[in-house]
């Protein structure tokens, strides 16, 4: 499927229901993992461990709903391009996989979004601190 | 250009901060070690300075002399502020006519922010007071000597320092660092009080019975996390982290796990239970002085119901919010011999979901939002609790916020009314006029702060791209130029993309990011984030395909911000003339327009206004669509005539078409009025509804 057109600094869902070759949800023997190829097939970055959601979750037949899942943000290794998110889970030491395609529309800002403010005097003017979804903590002077 | 202070903060919980009386911030989030910044460095720091611990320190009298007696000595580091930690363990040597104490092997400090070493000794026979003996500037020597007698070290010019205070309270000791657990500071009588301990479950745990190895996926191990205690959620077995390794990701129990074998486990990792109900505090006037005594309990509940969100000071007192409930903490001088007496049974959301608003907090929690007095909560989103309670996603309800804007007279509480991370939408009430509204957004808005901008308070908001967005009546994009175009032509379009006539934006940035609305002809109300707009070929890039595809009949605007307006339902009175309806707006000086939709009857689907084109002056109905389009621009054309200052009034029949339905079958009626502004603000003076009650 398709995801849509994304730009460096989103964040992606990465979600799957791991299933048995019948259709049937069934827990996996660990995490799946997703990998992201870039056009040319080169993977990007390292795998990425999904983690069970709702782990207690059942469906009207009792079900468990194997649902596993998490956003990734769009770092800088992201170039304009269409890329292949491509799934794997092991049940039984059967592997299955599924794929999913977005593209990266726009070069963005790879900090993603601002999660947190604060803004206080400081010796040199007002200073506005923020810190972004990539780690970083940022202070700026003036605002506006 | 913003300094950058760090690049490894933790993410899975906001910030707290806190301007101290020293005018630094301190920065916790319960996931890792306190932070300061003084506003000028260009890095954080840690909070508080090192405890001291004395591991091989030895002070050994030596040297003939006239020395004599048992002295005490211990050492504590110190920043190059010269703000110190807490006093390592005493120890003491004897000297017996001698006149030189060695210390050897004092410790140095792995903390960066430790810049010098005190060693303090006390005169002798006494470990009461001591005084300082030797002042070592950097935070590598690791011997020194003294030959400093009783009448020197004692000296009144000297520094000195009491173990325990006249009033037998800890004295050296008190420099303790913040509590790393704890994700909410707040500032109240010259003292920082902590609250809120952080439990964290991001992501599942594989748990074997037998095994002391626990790994976490999809979640980060902190190195905080090393003597915090292991749940795995749905039992009521705790264990004790001995140790962590935050390059495998995995945590080490202290006893082998004994529950069953899971792969997907949910677990948290918190400080432990007493922690849950529990503030924190500092000394006086010193933000960095944490004492581990220095603590107070609310009363002993310690279901997740009751912990302790946050806290916050209103009018002299400090009010302290679980979930469910908030309490009112009163103290003189010591807060820990302070009172906690309940309040309402209405608490907070999270540490974020509080503002001031004249002489109330605006809070919300899971009944809703209330205006809280400091005694009584006013329920004020009553009015919208099916709102509430059937559209808000309380899921990632940790990531909401409020802020609140007095040049608006308004609050607005940041939600996620979608499935979204971050909050994209916000339920927003006017305070002076009771009215309620919600708003979304094309970006999340993940955080907010108010600051003063020229002589009022302004509202920044933290949005995506490391956006850091200022509130106004107009759309805000990114480095917007004010003379964009009110809207253009459509030239060209694919799924991807639609190409704009005469583009007059001068860099791609000036508008990616911000949004784009196809306003009318061909595939009007869609609305897109631009992903890239080219300012020579006027190609804008989209972010999802179009649903339908405009062509050259339409005409877009960027940066547009939708809105919608909906009256109550009407009842049509009988034997009235036929409906109709007045609408008096401000004309904008640049192309503008608005709908008008109708629903008949509680019908969820508007009324066709009518079975063919019609085009009358201001207004223009489209068969097959159900809005009336009205123009609303200064400037009007009816046919030949040009009309250079219409004065914003029009009136409209509604009884044109009624789906084929005469007049007489309508008996209940509510109208829309929807549009995108942009470059010219929509004010909607008066809407008159004739023949209705």
């Amino acid at each position: 499927m398709w995801q849509r057109q994304y730009s460096v600094g989103d964040s992606i869902p990465l979600s799957l229901v791991s299933r048995n070759a019948s259709g049937t949800p069934t827990l996996p023997d660990s995490a799946p993992v997703a990998e992201i190829y870039d056009s040319s097939g080169s993977q990007v970055g390292s795998d990425i461990s999904l983690p069970i959601r709702d782990r207690y979750g059942r469906d009207s037949a009792g079900t468990t709903n194997c649902y596993f899942g998490r956003t990734f943000r769009l770092n800088s290794s992201f170039a304009a391009g269409r890329y292949m998110i491509l799934y794997k889970w092991i049940i039984s030491s059967v592997t299955y996989e599924s794929t999913d395609h977005f593209d990266v529309a726009y070069a963005g800002d790879a900090d993603g979004c601002v999660i947190s403010m604060g803004a206080y005097p400081t010796p040199v003017g007002h200073a506005v601190a923020y810190d972004t979804e990539s780690g970083k903590t940022l202070r700026g002077l003036r605002p506006h | 250009m913003p300094t950058s202070l760090s690049t490894t903060r933790a993410t899975d919980e906001p910030s707290s901060r806190v301007l101290t009386a020293r005018n630094d911030v301190l920065i916790a989030n319960g996931l890792e070690a306190v932070k300061r910044d003084d506003g000028i460095s260009s890095a954080l720091e840690n909070a508080g300075i090192p405890l001291a611990v004395n591991g091989s320190f030895t002070g050994a009298w030596g040297t003939a002399g006239s020395i004599s007696g048992t002295y005490y000595y211990a050492f504590r580091y110190i920043d190059d502020e010269g703000i110190p930690g807490a006093l390592s363990v005493l120890q003491s040597d004897t000297a017996a006519s001698e006149s030189t104490i060695s210390y050897t092997n004092i410790p140095t400090s792995s903390d960066s922010r430790v810049a010098g070493r005190q060693i303090f000794r006390s005169t002798a026979g006494q470990s009461t007071e001591l005084y300082l003996d030797v002042q070592i500037d950097d935070n590598s020597t690791t011997s020194a000597n003294s030959t400093k007698s009783d009448a020197t070290l004692s000296d009144p010019t000297n520094t000195r320092l009491r173990i325990d205070a006249p009033d037998g309270l800890v004295n050296a000791r008190r420099f303790g660092v913040p509590p790393d657990h704890m994700g909410h500071l707040a500032y109240h009588s010259n003292r920082v009080i902590a609250s809120g301990s952080v439990p964290y479950s991001v992501g599942h745990a594989i748990v074997t019975n037998g095994s002391a190895t626990v790994t976490i996926v999809g979640g980060t191990v902190a190195s905080v996390m090393d003597g915090r205690k292991f749940n795995v959620q749905g039992s009521t077995a705790e264990y004790t982290i001995d140790s962590v390794d935050t390059g495998a990701n995995t945590l080490t129990l202290s006893v082998n796990y004994a529950g069953t074998t899971d792969k997907f486990a949910p677990y948290t990792v918190h400080k432990g239970k007493e922690e849950w109900r529990r503030l924190r505090f500092t000394y006086p006037g010193e933000p960095e002085s944490w004492y581990t005594n220095d603590a107070v309990d609310i009363d002993a509940d310690y279901s997740a119901e009751q912990r302790v969100i946050a806290h916050y000071s209103f009018n002299s007192f400090v009010y302290v919010a679980t979930q469910t409930r908030t309490y009112r903490w009163t103290f003189a001088n010591d807060p820990a011999i302070g009172d906690f007496y309940p309040t309402e049974e209405r608490g907070l959301l999270n540490k974020r979901c509080y503002c001031y608003v004249e002489n109330y907090v605006a809070c919300m929690d899971r009944e809703g939002i209330y205006l809280f007095n400091g005694g009584t909560a006013n329920p004020v989103s009553n009015v919208i609790s099916d709102f509430l309670r059937e559209k808000v996603f309380w899921h990632n309800a940790k990531w909401f916020h409020a802020a609140s804007i007095p040049s608006e007279e308004t609050v607005k509480f940041f939600v996620c009314l979608d499935g979204s991370r971050y909050p994209r939408h916000s339920v927003c009430f006017n305070y002076r006029t009771l009215r309620w509204w919600w708003e979304e957004y094309p970006w999340p808005i993940a955080s907010s702060v108010s600051v003063p901008v020229a002589s009022r308070k302004e509202m920044l908001y933290g949005g995506p791209q490391e956006m850091v967005l200022i509130g106004s009546k107009y759309a805000d994009l990114p480095d917007q130029q004010r003379d964009l175009s009110a809207r253009y032509s459509v030239s060209a379009a694919t799924q991807l993309s639609v190409t704009l006539s005469s583009p007059d934006w001068l860099e791609e940035a000036d508008v990616a990011l911000g949004p784009i609305a196809i306003v009318s002809g061909r595939g009007k109300g869609q609305a897109r984030q631009v992903l890239g707009a080219n300012a020579s070929t006027g190609v804008v890039k989209i972010d999802r395909p179009w649903n339908i595809q405009p062509d050259t009949t339409s005409k877009a605007v960027l940066g547009a911000v939708p809105y919608l307006m909906a009256t109550k339902v009407f009842e049509v009175l009988p034997g009235s003339e036929a409906p109709g309806l007045e609408l008096t707006v401000t004309p904008t000086d640049h192309d503008a327009s608005l709908d008008v939709l109708n629903y008949y009857n509680y019908r969820a689907t508007a009324t066709d206004l009518s079975q063919r084109s019609l085009s009358e002056g201001e207004w223009k109905v489209t068969e097959g669509r159900p809005e009336a389009e009205f123009n609303i621009g200064r400037t009007q054309t009816v046919g030949s005539m040009t009309d250079a200052e219409w004065d914003g009034n029009v009136r409209f029949p509604l009884e044109l078409g009624h789906d084929g339905r005469g007049p007489a079958t309508v008996r209940h009626l509510q109208i829309e009025v929807q549009g995108y502004q942009a470059r010219d603000q929509v004010v909607l003076h008066g809407l008159d509804v004739n023949g209705v009650e």
